[in-house]
């Protein structure tokens, strides 16, 4: 699963389109709402890959991430007036929504630049799933920022950016309650939000998907023509299943169950093959010969 | 099976189908979803079709169950499908890694239904001994790399490895191993009277005519008679007695301590044949326990070749032990030699000199030095190191050598490639002085 020629990394590029244009949209927006100093280091993490040997590479995120928390920990116990040090004053960062969205921002980045970078595709798979949501939900805020009124019951006509996501979150949660509680879901944030560029975001999931197919396709030389018929049959069937499960759901969509539908669908078609791997491996059978 | 990274890509794919459905963004439901079935699709088709399949595969393979040293020997690994649908897989043969394999003994096979393919490669045994030789592993992965299914085809076989005609053949060449060992000095005598004079005595009646010295008739009394005494020879007996135990099992790639005391004693034994004389063996540890009385065919080299071919070095050494065993089996005339590193030397202190088995036999000592079996250092620090080890193994070994010198026995240490010229000499001088 791993491939280190040039078309494995621009096929994870275009795998990362869409993130990547969302990033695009939303960057230029966010620039005032974020901290350089914390964004920048978290951003260029990924390029230390490059320089510093596989072995050495790996004690760099668990290095940040100690030296981040103690960071934390000292602006907070400075920010109380329990500890005070001139000398580590400079490190000092301040705990508000513009850190969070930096480091919300930062992460994204990461993410993206490791998904190129990367050897493995489940990886880059992961990134996209991962920076997609993170980014749609920094999108929403400002698309909310942009027009307060989208939202019903929501009775403001301007709002600041952390204002915005704490909206969006807030809707997240009345989602994800009236669909445990009531079993439908209501005031889907993203659904209620009519959101811009829906057409290029779409062309550029499906643009996602071929290239990712595309990439599996071609990785490596063996079996190429055995690979090509099982991933296409894969890949009808699972586009099969996937028309019939959205049809359903469209169809339950008006009795508010579409997507409870599609939710238990996506849980049951993910536990089968599950259930299908046990007992099916290193199973030792005696009946070569040998003379 | 699916992998590791299998799961984290499920487990990713359901976090994202969960948050898409809490965000409700339509566009990036309809991605997870179809990215989703995908590889649910992918698994099962895999489960359900080729990773399933695999394990109605048949194969066969045939390889010599006796094989010589540093001589190539071939295997055949003969896959067949015996289903009607396409079988394609990744075969790994362990017996490659055993022994130095050379060919395809692994690849990707491609076997339409009721297809048989056949491989073929040859192995390049390096060291001697019994090998127990594994099983064929076959693998398929689907066509997203997220699943595997393994099967081990499994029928455990042993190999022996026979002693190398490469490594004897100089021996047996009469004209090499003069010009290498004996230089040209036959000490091969007809057995039974001898050629030697010795010196006269008086006749008696049971004396042959032909011996008399008639010279010397008369030269006393004018009447007496006088008969020639020659030097009697006698066929020497010479037993090998070799340690077998886990410490003679070191060296590196095709050098290894076991292997070169086999085949140095063999090359050995035919001299010794050669010279009209008995060879016996011993094989010892406290594992192995073997002998062979002297005979003066070359059956007992074959009968030393067979049985180190069937086993490979175990257990620990005592030289109290061995010296047991040889007081027991050995003849008082024979010649013994021992052979064996003291890799893990017992403790030779004066107090346990009289503990020791009192032989009474021509016993010469063979110390074979480890330090011939180390791999060459590769930068100074290394060889610094080794040095001042060596120098400490010298010190251990010749308070050995003193110490068995003591009992009675014959002892020197020995490089790797003087181990046979040492025995010739050995052997050579007591056949002058028997």
């Amino acid at each position: 699963m791993t491939d280190h020629r040039f078309s494995s990394y621009f096929l994870k590029f275009v795998i990362l389109l869409p993130p990547i244009f969302l990033l695009l949209v939303i960057f230029p927006r966010l620039w005032g709402y974020v901290n350089p100093d914390i964004l920048i280091p978290i951003a260029l993490l990924p390029l230390l890959r490059p320089i510093l040997k596989e072995r050495l590479f790996s004690y760099v995120y668990p290095a940040f991430t100690i030296f981040f928390l103690l960071i934390t920990l000292y602006s907070m116990l400075s920010s109380a007036g329990i500890y005070k040090n001139s000398i580590f004053n400079m490190f000092t960062i301040s705990l508000n929504e513009v850190t969070v969205t930096s480091i919300i921002l930062g992460l994204s980045i990461l993410l993206i630049e490791e998904g190129i970078l990367t050897k493995k595709i489940q990886r880059t798979v992961g990134s996209v799933i991962v920076t997609n949501l993170f980014l749609l939900e920094q999108f929403a805020a400002l698309y909310l920022m942009a027009n307060p009124t989208a939202v019903p019951y929501l009775n403001s006509t301007h709002l600041t950016y952390p204002e915005a996501l704490f909206a969006v979150f807030s809707l997240e949660g009345i989602s994800l309650y009236s669909f445990v509680v009531n079993g439908y879901q209501y005031l889907l944030p993203l659904a209620i939000l009519n959101l811009p560029y829906e057409k290029i975001i779409l062309a550029l999931f499906l643009i996602s998907i071929i290239s990712l197919l595309i990439y599996l396709f071609g990785r490596g030389d063996r079996w190429i023509s055995e690979r090509a018929v099982g991933l296409g049959v894969s890949v009808t069937a699972g586009s099969l299943m996937a028309l019939v499960i959205l049809f359903i759901q469209n169809a339950l969509s008006r009795f508010y169950y579409g997507g409870a539908f599609l939710l238990f669908s996506l849980l049951f078609i993910s536990i089968v093959p599950m259930a299908m791997s046990r007992n099916s491996y290193n199973i030792r059978i005696d009946r070569h010969k040998e003379r | 099976m699916i992998k590791k990274s299998g799961y984290a890509l499920l487990s990713v794919l359901l976090y994202g189908a969960f948050e898409s459905f809490i965000l409700g963004y339509r566009n990036f439901v309809i991605y997870i979803a179809v990215l989703v079935f995908i590889v649910s699709a992918d698994i099962m088709i895999f489960h359900n079709g080729n990773g399933r399949n695999i394990s109605r595969l048949e194969v066969n393979r045939i390889a010599s169950k006796s094989v010589a040293k540093n001589s190539s020997s071939r295997v055949v690994l003969t896959f067949r499908n015996p289903t009607r649908r396409r079988i394609y897989f990744h075969y790994y043969d362990t017996l490659s890694s055993i022994f130095r394999g050379d060919g395809p003994f692994s690849g990707d096979i491609s076997l339409g239904g009721g297809e048989v393919k056949q491989v073929e490669y040859t192995i390049l045994p390096a060291a001697i001994g019994r090998y127990r030789i594994g099983p064929i592993i076959v693998y398929a992965s689907d066509p997203l790399g997220i699943c595997i299914s393994s099967y081990i085809l499994t029928h455990d076989t042993f190999v022996g490895v026979t002693p190398s005609s490469m490594t004897t053949s100089t021996v047996r060449s009469e004209r090499l191993s003069n010009f290498m060992l004996t230089q040209g000095i036959h000490l091969s005598r007809s057995v039974g009277q001898g050629y030697n004079f010795y010196g006269i005595r008086q006749y008696e009646e049971s004396d042959e005519f032909r011996y008399i010295a008639w010279n010397r008739f008369g030269s006393l009394t004018g009447e007496d008679i006088y008969i020639k005494q020659m030097e009697e020879e006698r066929t020497l007996d010479v037993v090998f007695a070799i340690d077998y135990s886990n410490g003679v099992n070191q060296g590196y790639g095709s050098i290894r301590m076991f292997d070169d005391l086999v085949s140095q004693v063999i090359n050995a034994m035919y001299v010794v044949l050669r010279n009209h004389d008995a060879v016996g063996y011993i094989i010892s540890s406290s594992l192995h326990d073997s002998y062979h009385s002297p005979e003066k065919t070359d059956k007992v080299v074959k009968a030393f070749g067979e049985e180190v071919s069937g086993i490979r070095p175990a257990g620990s050494f005592s030289i109290e032990d061995l010296l047991d065993k040889v007081g027991k089996n050995v003849k008082k005339e024979a010649l013994v030699f021992i052979l064996t590193p003291f890799a893990y030397p017992e403790k030779f202190i004066s107090e346990r000199v009289k503990l020791f088995p009192v032989v009474g036999k021509d016993i010469n000592v063979f110390i074979i030095n480890r330090f011939s079996y180390v791999k060459r250092a590769s930068n100074e620090a290394d060889r610094l190191l080794l040095r001042s080890a060596v120098a400490a193994e010298m010190k251990n070994l010749k308070s050995v050598s003193v110490f068995l010198n003591r009992l009675g026995l014959r002892t020197r240490i020995v490089e790797r490639e003087a181990i046979l010229v040492r025995l010739i000499r050995e052997y050579q001088y007591r056949r002058v002085v028997a």
